[in-house]
């Protein structure tokens, strides 16, 4: 299912604008966590964790890709937003916590938003449908 | 825990090949953002390698929570099916106790004996069939802890399990084998075995056996080697070493995960207890509970059966507890290694709670929106093909 959901060439990545990888990683967060709930709510311990994982995977490389000394305030605040999520998000995954999940769900779609706005602003390199109904309601 | 990245070739090899991938991200970057003033590799090449080592430093610790979230998932699997035996473990005493007082019939008791038969079959099945990733630990072969040493090669040891054997025989009388073994509590310890012509392989392995502080049983296989089972309670790594004729053999776990017990690392190196912990395998088991031959059928084999009931959720009790208790254990571990984690990586104060972190959002969300070039660099040390494999999951 992942695999139809994001099915991107490699080349198509590595030649898109890099704003586009921001919200496909974004994207990608978001429909884990969304999985990691169904399996929460169904009690299944071994796929909830694993699509925690995934998303937690996603979380810690948007930090890692942090550039603290070009990307002033807002780097830093992602910094600080990025290991609230990973914590919040292991420790909602432990307790079987499915608000604490859908609130960093909710959190990460909120700075989605954000960066489909600067996908817009910015020079259309790569497919122009990337941001076509990508919203993800939880 | 140290995070000393030891030499090691394979990682050499990943740093450059992660070299080379910044390089053509950083020149993509500068060309998506031309006009803006950013800082390329060329023009700061120190900052980037500082950056590729907390990559790799922020890798391993990153591998580590995975593993012990791993294992928190296992033992809360483990424990979810330790509560259904603990459901039917009560039930079966109710049964029991119902079947103990003089007002029933026979029959009437019969009907409950096989309410408690299907109990007690339905407790066999979850502790053989409840796994994780193929791992099961409710159907431990034995109680306790158990651990299969096997001959560790170098440059003087047998090159086969069967030379060890030979070895021992070759003993002349008159001569000594020592034992040397770290306790689980690290203190080491020896022990010596005399030999003589007359002593078997059998005669040596009981002579182990004695050694009452090392608490194993030792057994012999021809063409399969020694196996120690390990008696004692402790959670550490048990290491033995035999020396004779000048030369040292080392014996160390090489079957974790199948017997006894399931290992966990989280650590960057490989020190007993800084990097990681043994989870041990329970015994839930109809057999390993002690009611597989209970019955309840007769007022007097019903109230023999309260005893041993009593016995059994006492074990079982111990068993959640440990599960508990690693849980409670591993959950500090990933704490720890977020913690260390978030000083590598510079963070400011932590955001303590959901709320303040969506009054954060809210005000990072404006700023993208407003500053959309600063935000691009924001984000800007992006891998692309590392997206991909994350997101094709």
């Amino acid at each position: 299912m992942e695999a139809n959901y994001f099915r991107y060439g490699e080349t198509e990545l590595k030649t898109s604008n890099p704003t586009k990888i921001i919200l496909l990683l974004y994207d990608g967060a978001i429909t884990f966590l969304k999985r990691s709930i169904e399996y929460a709510e169904k009690g299944d311990i071994k796929n909830k964790n694993i699509y925690a994982n995934k998303a937690r995977d996603i979380i810690v490389e948007l930090n890692n890709s942090l550039n603290l000394e070009a990307g002033g305030e807002i780097a830093r605040g992602l910094r600080r937003l990025y290991f609230f999520m990973d914590r919040h998000l292991m420790q909602a995954s432990w307790n079987n916590d499915l608000k604490g999940l859908k609130d960093v769900a909710k959190l990460l779609a909120s700075l989605r938003e954000a960066w489909e706005d600067v996908y817009r602003q910015s020079p259309q390199i790569g497919s122009p449908d990337v941001t076509a109904s990508r919203g993800i309601t939880i | 825990m140290s995070l000393v990245i030891n030499h090691n070739l394979m990682s050499m090899n990943a740093a450059r090949n992660l070299t080379s991938t910044y390089n053509t991200l950083s020149k993509s970057i500068s060309r998506l953002s031309s006009g803006l003033r950013i800082t390329t590799s060329a023009d700061d090449a120190a900052g980037l390698a500082v950056r590729e080592i907390m990559r790799s430093d922020i890798a391993v610790l990153n591998q580590g929570i995975r593993n012990a979230n791993d294992a928190i998932s296992l033992l809360q699997t483990m424990d979810g099916a330790a509560q259904v035996i603990d459901e039917k473990l009560i039930r079966m005493k109710e049964l029991a106790e119902q079947a103990a007082t003089g007002t029933y019939s026979s029959t009437q008791r019969q009907i409950m004996n096989d309410e408690f038969s299907a109990m007690r079959d339905e407790i066999e099945r979850i502790a053989q069939a409840t796994d994780f990733n193929g791992i099961k630990m409710l159907n431990a072969t034995s109680g306790g802890i158990q651990q299969v040493l096997d001959v560790v090669e170098d440059a003087n040891a047998f090159d086969s399990t069967k030379a060890f054997l030979s070895a021992f025989s070759d003993f002349a009388s008159g001569e000594t084998m020592e034992v040397v073994y770290t306790d689980h509590n690290g203190n080491e310890y020896a022990a010596t075995i005399a030999l003589t012509d007359s002593k078997t392989i059998s005669d040596i392995m009981a002579s182990i056996e004695a050694i009452t502080s090392l608490n194993v049983d030792a057994t012999w296989t021809a063409g399969e080697g020694l196996t120690l089972t390990d008696n004692s309670a402790g959670v550490s790594q048990l290491s033995v070493s035999f020396v004779a004729n000048g030369d040292r053999y080392d014996f160390t776990t090489t079957t974790e995960g199948v017997n006894g017990r399931v290992k966990v690392h989280f650590g960057t190196g490989n020190d007993s207890s800084e990097d990681y912990y043994y989870l041990n395998k329970q015994d839930l088991t109809a057999s390993g509970l002690g009611i597989n031959n209970l019955s309840i059928a007769t007022q007097a084999s019903a109230q023999a059966a309260l005893t041993v009931m009593d016995q059994a959720l006492i074990t079982k009790d111990q068993a959640r507890a440990h599960f508990g208790a690693m849980i409670n254990r591993l959950q500090n571990t990933v704490t720890n290694l977020s913690i260390q984690a978030e000083n590598i990586q510079a963070a400011e104060s932590q955001i303590s709670d959901v709320d303040v972190a969506w009054e954060m959002t809210n005000f990072i969300n404006n700023q993208i929106k407003t500053q959309a070039a600063v935000a691009m660099l924001a984000q800007a040390n992006m891998i692309p093909q590392l997206a991909m494999n994350l997101i094709s999951g």
